[in-house]
C-alpha cells in the first residue's frame, strides 16, 4: 500500500463533467467507460419524475480512466434534476470540459438540455460537446434540430452516443479531447 | 514627442542604445504581425528600462517567459506557483516577482534565469526583420526582479547568439522539425546532465519547439544542446519518408523466413524505397550485439506495437465505426489500469452534501473553501481509492453549496497543455 501511494502522489488528474437532462444516459455513460465501479450517490425518486426512473443521482457520478501512471482522468456526473443545480459549479471547478448528453430519443428534453446549457456557458468557457445518446448514427436533420434548440456555434461538436457501448462513449470523450485541444492550439495562435 | 518608429529605419541596437545613454526608465514596445501554423498573428515584445539600464525583456509579452524558465527548471512547487499565479490575476504584479518575494525561489537562480531570459529575448528580438517600436516612459515590467544589466553586454551577447544561430539552423532545420534517438549507435554515448535532461524528453513525436516549451530553456539553449547531439550521433532528425530501425530489421528477419521454418516476423516489402541512414544504422555493431527477436519485441513493447498482423486476441478486430476523425497522436504504450480496483462499496442514500465513507460513516460535510479556480488535482493517496479519491476531490470541489457572491467563471486549467492532451487522447483512444 505504501508503494502504491508512493506512485500516485505527484501525478496529475484531470477532470471531465457529463451533464445534461434528467435521464439522459449519463450514470450509464460513465459507468460504461470507467475502470472503476462508479461512485455513484442515487436515491429514490419522490416527486413525478418517478415514472421515467426509480433512482436518479443527487450528487454525483463519479468513474475514473488511469492514461498512464502520471495521468488520470476522472468523469464527473452532474445530477440531472434541477434542484440539485447548486452542484453544477461545484463539479465543474477545474474541469477540462464537458459533455452534454440530450437523449435524442426525447426530444422534449432539448428545452431542459438548453437551460442547462445556458447555465454551463455562463458559469464556465471551457469546450463542450454535445452527444446524441440512443443514437447509432448521427441523423442531419437530428442534428440541425438539436443545434437549433441549443443554439450551437458551427463548430461545437455534435456526435452520436450509444451511452451503453464503450466505443461510442470513447469517441465521445475524444470528440471532447480534441476540441479541448483545438481550443488550446487557437488560443496560443492568438496570444 | 514620444520615441516611436519602424525596425526597418531604426535598428533594435541604435533605439537601445539611445535609451541606456540617456538614462531612460520605461518599456521599449516592439511589435510586429506575421504568420505561423495557426494563422495571422500579432507579436508583441518588449525591454525594459531603469535609469538606463535594462532591467528585463520578453519577445512576446502574451507568454510568462521568465516564469515558464523558472517551472522548466524544476525550482516551483506547485502550491507557491498556484499562489503566484492567483495573486499576478489578483493584479499584484508578475509571476516571477510573487514567486521572489514569497521567498518560493532561490533569489540567485531567478536573477541567473532572468538574465539568461533577458539575453534570450533580445536575440529574438534582434532577429526582428520588420516591425514597430514605441517608447512608453509611464510602462513598467511586472516580472522586475532588480535586474540591472548593462546594454553593451547585453547587445554583445544577444548578438553572438545571433551570428551562432546560422550553424545550429544547418542542423536543426526548424522549430517544426521531430528528433529521434538511433537505436543503434557506433560508439558508448556520453552526455552531459543538460544534453541528457533534452534526450530524455526526445520521443520521436515531439517538435524543437515543444521541447523548448517543456524545459523553459530558451530557444537557443535548447537548440545549441540538440544540435550538439545531432552532430554526435545521439539524435536524429526525423525524416518522414525514411523507414524506422524497426521495419528495417522486420524486413530483413522476413529474409530469414525460407531457412528457419516458422512464419516471419514479416512487414511488406518495399523494394522502391531508397536507403536512408537508418538502413546503415541497421547493419552497425550494436544490431549484431543482442538478439533481433528480442530487440525487436522490445522495440515494439516500447513503442506499444503489436506484432504487426496479430491482434492482443490473437484474431482480427472488426472495424470500428469512426465517429472522430482519426488525428495524428504519439505512440504510447496500449492503457493498463495500473491498479485494479476491489468492487466498491456503492454509496447509497448519502445526502447531497456528505459522500459516505467506504466504512458506512458520512464524512462531516465540507465546508466551502476559497480554492483556486486554477486547481490542478493530485492523485489520491488514501487507502481506498474510491472513496479516498472522492474525499480528495470534495476537497478540491467542497461538497457544499456554493458562496452566492462568487461569480467567477471557471476557466480551462492553464496546466493543461497540447501535450497532456495528446496523451489524453492516446490513453483514451487505447481502451
Amino acid at each position: 500500500m505504501a508503494a502504491r501511494r508512493h506512485r500516485r502522489q505527484g501525478g496529475q488528474a484531470v477532470k471531465i463533467v457529463v451533464t445534461g437532462p434528467f435521464a439522459a444516459g449519463k450514470t450509464t455513460l460513465i459507468r460504461t467507460i470507467s475502470e472503476i465501479t462508479v461512485l455513484s450517490t442515487e436515491r429514490g425518486i419522490t416527486d413525478d419524475t418517478r415514472s421515467r426512473k426509480a433512482e436518479t443521482t443527487v450528487a454525483m457520478d463519479f468513474g475514473r480512466i488511469t492514461i498512464d501512471r502520471d495521468l488520470v482522468l476522472y468523469l464527473f456526473g452532474t445530477p440531472g434534476q434541477e434542484r440539485f443545480d447548486f452542484m453544477w459549479e461545484i463539479l465543474g471547478e477545474g474541469m477540462l470540459g464537458y459533455v452534454l448528453l440530450v437523449d435524442a430519443e426525447r426530444p422534449e428534453t432539448l428545452e431542459e438540455a438548453a437551460g442547462i446549457l445556458a447555465a454551463f456557458r455562463r458559469m464556465a468557457h471551457v469546450p463542450f460537446v454535445v452527444a446524441l445518446n440512443r443514437t447509432s448514427d448521427l441523423d442531419p436533420r437530428a442534428e440541425d434540430r438539436v443545434r437549433e434548440a441549443l443554439e450551437l456555434a458551427p463548430g461545437t461538436p455534435v456526435v452520436a452516443c450509444d451511452a451503453t457501448d464503450k466505443d461510442s462513449v470513447k469517441a465521445v470523450l475524444l470528440a471532447l479531447l480534441y476540441s479541448v485541444l483545438d481550443d488550446i492550439e487557437a488560443t496560443a495562435a492568438h496570444a | 514627442m514620444n520615441l516611436e518608429g519602424s525596425l526597418d529605419a531604426f535598428g533594435l541596437p541604435d533605439v537601445l542604445t539611445l535609451l541606456a545613454t540617456t538614462g531612460k526608465t520605461g518599456g521599449l514596445l516592439l511589435r510586429r504581425d506575421g504568420q505561423d501554423a495557426g494563422g495571422d498573428r500579432r507579436t508583441e515584445g518588449a525591454v525594459w528600462f531603469r535609469d538606463g539600464r535594462v532591467c528585463g525583456a520578453t519577445s512576446d509579452r502574451s507568454r510568462a517567459s521568465l516564469v515558464r524558465r523558472v517551472v522548466g527548471s524544476g525550482a516551483v512547487d506547485d502550491n507557491a506557483l498556484r499562489q503566484a499565479v492567483a495573486r499576478a490575476v489578483s493584479g499584484g504584479g508578475g509571476v516571477a516577482r510573487g514567486l521572489l518575494e514569497a521567498g518560493s525561489v532561490d533569489p540567485d537562480l531567478l536573477r541567473q534565469a532572468a538574465d539568461d531570459q533577458t539575453i534570450d529575448a533580445v536575440f529574438d528580438l534582434l532577429r526582428w526583420t520588420d516591425g514597430d517600436f514605441a517608447f512608453d516612459p509611464g510602462a513598467t515590467d511586472p516580472d522586475d526582479i532588480g535586474l540591472a544589466i548593462e546594454h553593451g553586454r547585453l547587445l554583445d551577447e544577444a548578438r553572438a547568439r545571433v551570428e551562432a544561430w546560422g550553424s545550429l539552423v544547418v542542423v536543426i532545420p526548424s522549430r517544426e522539425a521531430v528528433l529521434t534517438v538511433p537505436t543503434v549507435l557506433a560508439h558508448d554515448p556520453e552526455v552531459s546532465r543538460d544534453e541528457w535532461a533534452l534526450l530524455s524528453l526526445v520521443d520521436g513525436h515531439r517538435r524543437v519547439r515543444d521541447l523548448t516549451e517543456l524545459t523553459g530553456a530558451g530557444e537557443f539553449a535548447v537548440t545549441t544542446i540538440l544540435a550538439r547531439l545531432v552532430q554526435r550521433g545521439l539524435l536524429h532528425v526525423k525524416d518522414a519518408a525514411a523507414p524506422d530501425h524497426v521495419t528495417i530489421v522486420e524486413r530483413r528477419l522476413g529474409m530469414l523466413a525460407s531457412i528457419e521454418g516458422s512464419v516471419p516476423v514479416e512487414r511488406s516489402p518495399e523494394p522502391d524505397q531508397p536507403v536512408h541512414a537508418a538502413e546503415e544504422q541497421a547493419s552497425g555493431p550494436g544490431a549484431l550485439g543482442m538478439s533481433a527477436a528480442a530487440a525487436l519485441a522490445a522495440a515494439r513493447a516500447a513503442q506499444g506495437l503489436a506484432q504487426p498482423g496479430v491482434t492482443g486476441a490473437g484474431a482480427p478486430r472488426p472495424p470500428r465505426h469512426e465517429v472522430v476523425p482519426p488525428r495524428p497522436e504519439p505512440f504510447l504504450p496500449g492503457r493498463r489500469p495500473e491498479h485494479p480496483e476491489p468492487v466498491p462499496e456503492r454509496v447509497a442514500g448519502a445526502s447531497a452534501y456528505a459522500i459516505s465513507t467506504p466504512y458506512g460513516a458520512p464524512s462531516a460535510p465540507v465546508q466551502p473553501s476559497g480554492s483556486s479556480r486554477y486547481t490542478t488535482m493530485s492523485h489520491a493517496a488514501g487507502a481506498s481509492v474510491d472513496g479516498a479519491t472522492a474525499r480528495s476531490l470534495a476537497a478540491a470541489t467542497p461538497l457544499a453549496a456554493p458562496d452566492p457572491r462568487h461569480d467567477e467563471t471557471i476557466e480551462r486549467d492553464p496546466s493543461v497543455n497540447r501535450s497532456l492532451l495528446l496523451r489524453l487522447i492516446a490513453g483514451v483512444r487505447g481502451l
